[in-house]
């Protein structure tokens, strides 16, 4: 029901008033403001006179000429051609093109200021959106931005095709053709984000992948396998299975190995200090390099057993018999990684640490895994 | 350009130290190394010609050299060890090595020389482990770069045919690969020859 109504003596014209908004019905209306600026609607024209005239629109700004859209030159262009100076017709000012963009805060060209419409009779640029999903199927969120060093990622531009370009970064794209819908981007050796651009007929839309380089490495006994020991001594062994973090992207491009150390012992062990862990070959003194293979939940793993042992070093340094000769050492662990033939990188140190009490009970540490033994456990092997 | 001709040397170099030493570090520098010529950057035609040829000569080089490493029948479930038990020492009370223990610490020469054995045995293993393993890895995008490369640099004009083709026979050893490498686009019967 009308709040209010007004009616012109004719009829043809009324002002309305409802709660939802205020309605004109009128064959001409105009409104005025200050001294020389008009609006007005009227049957077959709309128009809008003044000093400067804006329109700006939040989402996208449409103007459309059915038959024609025609821009009209400004004073100062016609003054300047008419001199003889070199001049750009309609002058636009402050035009932003719109670009798309697939991922939010990732993407460039995100429309965080008013767009400026341009008043220009070539089409709208193509807005671009980006979309990546990882290569390998593990992690089971393909579309995770957070990659490993040296891993895969399909970017699919729409529409395609585009010329793509890493604008930031290091990595390879393939494959190297100048225009494509869909291409491989490749992660190096090294962390850190990498934008990758898409720019098809004037417009940009880009994605950035944040690399992620091995932080730490554990272990884990290898499932079904048994411990070792000798029945009537203080010494344990197992099989261990080495895991990469984080867990959340895949390190299967990553190759570890071990550098050598020197074993550092007390009591019984002090017999083992100075040995060297593996007798890695000159002139690196380090072990082979071994692949990962395969992502799980808890890290990516090379699934290659190491034999993990306290070793015993004999009845005449620990006794016969409790109470032992007690003990402790470790070999401080560096583990190097690398993709491709990038530079090796080391990870932190970790302990591979041995002990034995007097009481038998001997225990084996690598990695975050613990196992242990009593001397009169029955004798078992891997 | 100077550089694409470096570049094409090198990968030469990469291929020839890969047959040496059996180490797919070399493969890979040569396929990286190859990915960093530039035929669109080359301006005169002949020059161009023959850096293509030449590219093409290096990307099948490449391609065989996968080939004839490849092993069928290798079991990447068959894992090398990471350290090597020593053996077992005669006398009980002087206990047990660790894996890795050095074979000076065996005074028995014929135990040493077994353990030894062992450790190269191993050692063997874990390169031709790490070379199947990479060489499988290497396959699916090599030879999505070879085919990428001969879609993109010829035509399927006669004269194009015929010198692909002929770099295939020159190059390639493997008839598995020879077959699918002929059933490329630029050789079917369907392809557009270009105005």
């Amino acid at each position: 029901m009308p709040l209010g109504a007004l009616e012109s003596g004719c009829g043809a014209s009324s002002l309305t008033i409802l709660p939802g908004g205020i309605a004109i019905a009128s064959p001409n209306v105009t409104a005025a403001a200050g001294a020389g600026s008009t609006m007005a609607m009227g049957a077959d024209a709309v128009g809008m006179n003044s000093k400067t005239v804006t329109i700006v629109a939040d989402g996208v700004c449409t103007i459309k000429g059915t038959s024609a859209l025609k821009l009209q030159e400004s004073e100062a262009s016609k003054a300047q051609e008419k001199h003889g100076a070199k001049g750009d017709k309609n002058e636009i000012i402050g035009f932003t093109p719109i670009a798309g963009s697939s991922r939010g805060d990732s993407q460039e060209a995100k429309a965080d200021k008013p767009q400026w419409c341009e008043a220009n009779a070539k089409p709208a640029p193509p807005s671009l959106t980006i979309t990546s999903e990882t290569v390998v199927t593990s992690p089971k969120d393909r579309a995770r931005l957070r990659i490993a060093v040296g891993e895969e990622v399909r970017l699919t531009v729409t529409p395609g095709p585009a010329a793509w370009a890493i604008k930031n970064g290091e990595g390879t794209l393939k494959p190297k053709s100048e225009s494509a819908s869909s291409i491989v981007f490749v992660a190096k050796g090294r962390g850190g984000p990498v934008t990758i651009a898409a720019t098809k007929d004037g417009s940009t839309a880009s994605i950035t992948l944040t690399v992620v380089e091995p932080e730490s490495w554990s272990m884990v006994r290898k499932p079904g396998s048994k411990l070792r020991h000798a029945h009537g001594r203080p010494d344990c062994g197992w099989l261990g299975v080495m895991y990469l973090h984080p867990d959340d992207v895949n390190f299967q491009s990553v190759e570890t190995r071990e550098m050598d150390s020197h074993y550092i012992g007390t009591g019984c062990y002090a017999g083992f200090n100075g040995d060297y862990h593996g007798n890695y070959p000159l002139p690196e003194r380090a072990s082979d390099w071994f692949p990962m293979k395969r992502h799980t939940p808890h890290g990516t793993t090379d699934d290659i057993p190491d034999t993990i042992y306290t070793g015993d070093p004999g009845a005449q340094v620990t006794g016969a018999q409790p109470p032992f000769v007690a003990g402790s050492g470790y070999f401080p662990i560096t583990i190097q990684w690398k993709v491709g033939t990038s530079k090796p990188k080391d990870l932190p140190i970790v302990k591979q640490e041995d002990a034995v009490n007097s009481n038998g009970k001997c225990e084996s540490r690598k990695g975050g895994h613990s196992e242990s033994t009593k001397y009169n456990d029955p004798t078992s092997t891997y | 350009m100077m550089r694409n001709q470096n570049n094409l040397h090198e990968v030469q170099s990469h291929l020839e130290h890969f047959e040496t030493s059996q180490d797919p570090d070399w493969l890979v520098k040569a396929q990286e190394t190859l990915g960093e010529v530039l035929l669109t950057e080359e301006r005169d035609p002949k020059v161009r010609k023959e850096i293509r040829l030449h590219m093409l000569d290096m990307w099948l080089r490449l391609l065989d050299s996968l080939d004839r490493h490849f092993d069928p029948a290798f079991d990447e479930n068959d894992t090398p060890q990471k350290l090597v038990q020593p053996p077992a020492l005669p006398d009980p009370k002087q206990g047990s090595l660790r894996p890795g223990a050095s074979p000076s610490l065996i005074a028995d020469p014929k135990l040493r020389a077994e353990y030894e054995h062992a450790i190269a045995a191993n050692r063997a293993k874990t390169k031709r482990y790490r070379l199947q393993l990479l060489l499988r890895r290497m396959g699916g995008s090599l030879r999505q770069e070879v085919h990428g490369f001969i879609a993109s640099a010829y035509k399927p004009t006669p004269e194009d045919r015929d010198e692909v083709r002929k770099a295939i026979e020159r190059n390639i050893a493997s008839d598995m690969e020879k077959a699918t490498l002929l059933k490329l686009p630029i050789f079917g019967r369907s392809a557009a020859v270009p105005q």
